[in-house]
């Protein structure tokens, strides 16, 4: 898999444009889930997308191929999506911006009530401890590819994620998310 | 209160990389203290509930969109080269080849030992070029009091790339207004914190303040002429103005 995309690197970088399109195509939707969910807007998250694929290929030879190619291309998102809401402010305009519902209409989001509620939870995490959680949780990575990813020890990602799940966990209940818990354990 | 071991262990379990010692060990402690199974409870709670959340997707146009936005003239230039070399390139003439390197070899190294450094000298006139594709359509120099630079429209294919190079040590607004059938596609890089970019319907607007460089891109198509309005403006006043054609 991740030779494929060796392969696909080097004949962009011997000017085939077709190999690069195969790498978006492989990668796109991918790439504008995780934006998604870290921001949570959708004319934003395809905007992260796009700046993703743009300077990724700006700075093709750059890349290491010692490191799997997905992981600097999701690297790549974090950063992006980082930057992004810094320059936002995201995080103080945030309850303007879900009241804006800003949403492809094409496309229903968490199509319940508490789909949304889950949703906004994670949205009051603050960043630090809302990427680890995301990336755990959406894309699955292990405590050492999360410490590639967003460059931080293996150790903080673990107290992060952990206490990212306690905070979340707190938010969730509050919201009345426990009515259920009976059926769990 | 609950040991802080045990939280690990109970986040270790949601993230199945737990050992069967440490999961054994933590299923004996939840079966003695309500308040740690209380709390393991609401944990997995939690987890399933982000469970619960769909695959979020982009919109149809999003990878067309991407791959507008991408100037593929960096290292098509390259694959260029080679091709040229290839056509040039003849198997059974290699000993022509072969011949004609020695001979140009020679040629320099005499006029090296004849101390003749003139014959070197039109290498020195050699430039780059651009991807065959790229075109500078209009290049518009800018030589105000406080603003410096330039403007340049380059056309690749039914791209057209408005790169701003600008120089300033007053905040100004870089305007652009497009017709319809004209789409804007991208700015890149994308803007940081100095530069503000805002879009409106057909208008582009970008406040610049210091060094600034970035590319402006639009996607034609259709083969009429279409024209940009792009102008200066300081202190609400417009210091410039000018029309870029795209054909």
């Amino acid at each position: 898999m991740d030779s494929d995309d060796k392969i696909l690197v080097k004949e962009t970088l011997n000017g085939d444009k077709k190999a690069f399109e195969e790498i978006v195509e492989k990668y796109y939707k991918i790439v504008y889930r995780l934006a998604y969910r870290i921001i949570r807007n959708n004319d934003d998250a395809e905007e992260i997308t796009q700046s993703v694929f743009v300077k990724s290929y700006e700075n093709l030879g750059s890349y290491n191929p010692k490191f799997k190619f997905f992981s600097w291309i999701y690297r790549i998102t974090v950063n992006e999506s980082l930057n992004f809401s810094k320059r936002q402010n995201f995080t103080e305009e945030l309850n303007d911006k879900h009241s804006t519902n800003e949403k492809n209409p094409d496309v229903i989001y968490d199509q319940t009530e508490r789909g949304e509620k889950i949703q906004d939870a994670l949205m009051e995490l603050d960043m630090i401890y809302r990427i680890p959680v995301v990336l755990k949780h959406f894309m699955d990575y292990s405590y050492k590819e999360i410490s590639y990813l967003i460059d931080i020890p293996e150790k903080t990602v673990k107290s992060r994620l952990f206490e990212g799940r306690h905070l979340l966990k707190n938010i969730l209940m509050k919201k009345g998310f426990n009515d259920d818990r009976q059926k769990i354990y | 209160m609950i040991d802080k071991k045990y939280i690990e262990l109970m986040n270790k379990e949601i993230d199945k990389v737990i050992s069967e010692d440490e999961k054994t060990a933590l299923h004996n402690y939840l079966s003695t203290d309500i308040e740690a199974k209380e709390y393991y409870n609401e944990l997995l709670l939690t987890n399933d509930y982000l469970d619960t959340l769909p695959d979020p997707e982009p919109s149809e146009n999003l990878k067309k969109y991407i791959i507008n936005s991408i100037d593929f003239s960096r290292y098509s230039s390259l694959e260029n080269r080679k091709s040229f070399w290839n056509f040039l390139y003849i198997p059974k003439f290699k000993y022509a080849y072969i011949f004609a390197a020695g001979l140009i070899a020679g040629i320099i190294l005499i006029s090296i030992f004849s101390n003749n450094p003139d014959f070197l000298d039109p290498a020195k006139n050699i430039s780059g070029t651009m991807g065959v594709d790229s075109k500078i359509v209009k290049e518009i120099p800018l030589n105000f009091s406080d603003i410096s630079g330039k403007i340049e429209l380059i056309k690749t294919g039914n791209n057209f790339s408005v790169y701003a190079n600008f120089n300033s040590a007053q905040k100004f607004d870089f305007v652009i207004k497009y017709p319809s059938d004209v789409e804007f596609q991208s700015i890149s890089p994308a803007p940081d914190n100095n530069i503000e970019f805002t879009k409106g319907e057909n208008l582009l607007k970008t406040t610049n303040l210091g060094s600034q460089q970035y590319r402006l891109l639009f996607l034609k198509n259709n083969t009429k002429t279409s024209t940009i309005h792009i102008q200066l403006v300081k202190s609400k006043s417009i210091i410039y103005e000018d029309e870029l054609l795209l054909n």
